[in-house]
């Protein structure tokens, strides 16, 4: 069973992926905040990670970052609110496979999950 | 009594109350930080029952009727509707109507009593209501609570209600700055159909310098619709007030093109300090190099908000750069300062230090730095 790592602040959004998540079959695991993503992501074996870009600790492009630089090479696709082009542009360029703006489909990001990870 | 007596008596009574005090603050806080965990609780219960409802998308309501009235449930759909979008937003909206949700709170927000029930109400139907609660809000554009009108209005410019549009720009003239500017907030909402009712009310109120008129503009522009511009163009030559003048500058600013140009660089000369200040932020936005000689003089204005502006307008720009580091050559110290600020924002001061530092630095990379250090040496 893959394992997937969600990382965001609000409860709403971990609960509402997580739960789609695991009714398509994946094992998750949830955190809170960047430092918690970056040690999960960095300690456990993950197959695909979903963060936020705004998080307390360290920020999505910030785990990203580190997790790269740590030869971290699972998929990773960033989550936002924020609806601005560079950020899109620069969390690509570091190496995220997918950028997915909120408010979002569910249905939609379970896919693109999918598809990142038989790309993998 | 003697006054002894009394003095012994009020400090008595003193003590009394701040004891009684002390003890409903001791027994109160932690019954509502209870009841307060307790809805957090429930409100995560209802994140979970909810988003597997969404995951199984089977129709079926694990849920029985009597959550509608229950708060936490409230909040768990509001806090995922903001999250969802499209046909799982349609799910959340047919949980709505099938526990009567919007007529349940209508009746809430109609209520005399318990405003806070009334607030949530009204926050409520802002957020999850149909096209079939907006009755209920346009009744409530006047209400005595102004955070009720706030979610009103809101929630109107959520569903785009039409009839909206003239009740909110009617309360323009009558509600304090900050409702005011959260009415506009939602009529931006409304996009382009909002432009000609904005238009009709600033020709109208504009000569009578009321004070939504610059609220009015201001919505022009984050709406962007260029159709407004002759509409502006006719109130900055027709306009005395300098609120609104500003307004209009910054707006043309904002949604730019060709008819926007020269009014804003004639602003850019103005007698007044503010407007050549505004003028000089919107000569950036409107994102035409040849604005940049303009800009230039702006350096060495005599008000400081001219020249910061100015300068941070050039650091936007294409050669605008250039423009900074020759600035700082100039014979006016203000100039000199104004330019080196905007180039230190712009991160030209860290880029200059690494290039001097490699080798790679250019006789402006040292000027710029010995002009930042002397400046920090005098602090």
């Amino acid at each position: 069973m893959k394992r997937i790592l969600v990382a965001d602040d609000s409860e709403t959004v971990s609960m509402l992926v997580s739960t789609a998540l695991a009714n398509a079959g994946y094992s998750v695991t949830t955190v809170d905040n960047g430092m918690a993503a970056f040690s999960v992501g960095s300690e456990q074996d993950i197959d695909l990670a979903i963060i936020d870009q705004l998080m307390p600790g360290l920020l999505g492009m910030e785990v990203l970052e580190k997790w790269k630089s740590d030869g971290r090479d699972f998929p990773v696709i960033m989550l936002s609110s924020v609806n601005d082009e560079t950020t899109i542009v620069d969390s690509l360029r570091m190496g995220a496979v997918d950028f997915v703006r909120k408010p979002f489909l569910v249905k939609e990001l379970t896919a693109r999950v999918s598809l990142a990870l038989q790309r993998r | 009594m003697d006054g002894l007596t009394v003095l012994r008596v009020a400090v008595t009574v003193v003590f009394a109350l701040n004891g009684l005090m002390l003890a409903v603050i001791l027994i109160v806080k932690p019954l509502h930080r209870a009841r307060d965990d307790r809805h957090r609780r429930r409100r995560s219960t209802y994140i979970a029952l909810l988003s597997r409802h969404l995951a199984s998308n089977s129709g079926k309501v694990e849920m029985g009727k009597k959550v509608a009235d229950d708060q936490a449930f409230l909040d768990a759909l509001i806090d995922l509707r903001s999250v969802i979008g499209g046909e799982e937003a349609e799910m959340l909206g047919d949980l709505v109507d099938r526990f009567d949700i919007a007529r349940k709170q209508s009746v809430n927000l109609r209520r005399r009593i318990r405003t806070d029930r009334r607030l949530r109400a009204a926050v409520a139907l802002a957020e999850l209501a149909d096209e079939s609660a907006a009755p209920t809000l346009m009744a409530h554009l006047a209400d005595n609570e102004q955070e009720v009108r706030v979610q009103c209005a809101r929630g109107l410019g959520r569903m785009r209600w039409r009839p909206a549009i003239a009740a909110i720009l009617d309360r323009f003239e009558v509600e304090t700055p900050w409702v005011r500017s959260r009415f506009a907030d939602s009529l931006v909402d409304y996009g382009t159909e909002a432009t000609w009712p904005l238009i009709s009310y600033i020709r109208v109120h504009h000569r009578l310098a009321a004070p939504g008129v610059p609220s009015a503009v201001r919505t022009l522009g984050a709406i962007g619709d260029s159709e407004a511009v002759p509409a502006l163009l006719e109130v900055l030559d027709d306009s005395t007030d300098a609120e609104i003048q500003i307004a209009v500058v910054e707006t043309l600013g904002r949604i730019g093109g060709p008819m926007a140009f020269d009014p804003v660089e004639k602003a850019a000369r103005s007698e007044d300090w503010r407007l050549r200040a505004k003028a000089a932020t919107a000569l950036a936005t409107l994102g035409d190099v040849s604005v940049i000689p303009t800009l230039a003089l702006g350096l060495e204005d005599e008000n400081w908000w001219v020249r910061r502006n100015s300068a941070s307008s050039l650091s936007h720009l294409p050669t605008g750069i250039d423009v900074l580091y020759a600035a700082l050559l100039s014979q006016d110290r203000f100039a000199r300062d104004a330019a080196s600020e905007a180039l230190a924002e712009a991160g030209e001061v860290l880029a200059a230090r690494a290039r001097i530092e490699s080798g790679r630095g250019e006789p402006r990379d040292i000027h710029l730095v010995d002009h930042v250090d002397k400046k920090l040496a005098l602090l």
